[in-house]
């Protein structure tokens, strides 16, 4: 697992399971998820901003992105219009992770062209479940 | 032996720092850290209750054993949630 932004110690755990891109600016929530995907077998990189996201990108192509969508330098919404505007990363799937569970914000964001949607405080199950579904849609669209 | 303790959100806030050392007796438990903590801040002691524990990065269980250099993190519950403790499984 590598986490930037915060420790700003890259770390990269060499295995074959989907590379998976977490961008969240909560440093406890970042840790929850983190050590959820990891458990669960997933190679991660995670970062606290688009900003610091978007540097951590340039290498492999990751299966699938959760991103926070408030943050500062970049928020979710400027990182998926980065992304989007890059060919190499516009097909990867984006999932919005936000703690307004309002319908306006969804459809801001499906419209904005992320996949999904995941609203905190989320359960691991849900977070999981999230990720198996969209890595299963990437493979099989 | 010495581990280092970090802290977030509302421990954080609450304490008021980012993280300290923590002289603890060989193979000490994340149980004991949590005791030592809410005895050491009356004041967290409610918090410390709701969160789970990691142990270098990683869900450690109430009786797993540290060792020297050890990174503990109690992390509180998600914004505005309850879910954290069905993180733990």
């Amino acid at each position: 697992m590598a986490s930037l932004g915060e420790a700003r110690m890259p770390q990269r755990v060499v295995t074959t399971s989907p590379l998976i891109v977490l961008i969240e600016n909560d440093a406890a929530n970042r840790m929850l998820a983190e050590m959820i995907l990891s458990r669960a077998g997933y190679r991660l990189h995670s970062a606290a901003d688009g900003q610091t996201a978007l540097a951590l990108l340039e290498g492999e192509v990751p299966a699938l992105i959760l991103t926070d969508l408030s943050m500062p330098l970049l928020d979710g919404y400027g990182l998926a219009r980065a992304l989007r505007a890059r060919p190499r990363y516009a097909q990867v799937p984006l999932v919005a992770i936000t703690a307004h569970a309002h319908a306006e914000e969804r459809q801001r964001a499906l419209s904005m062209g992320f996949a999904d949607v995941l609203v905190k405080p989320y359960r691991r199950e849900q977070l999981l479940a999230l990720v198996e579904r969209r890595l299963a849609g990437a493979a099989h669209p | 032996m010495k581990i280092r303790l970090r802290y977030f959100a509302a421990l954080r806030e609450a304490l008021g720092q980012t993280e300290e050392a923590l002289d603890l007796p060989a193979a000490a438990t994340i149980a004991q850290v949590r005791a030592t903590l809410a005895t050491r801040y009356p004041a967290i002691a409610p918090i410390l209750v709701r969160c789970v524990a990691a142990r270098n990065r990683a869900f450690a269980a109430e009786d797993a054993a540290l060792a020297e250099g050890d990174e503990v993190v109690f992390i509180p519950p998600m914004a505005g949630g309850r879910e954290v403790a069905q993180h733990h499984g």
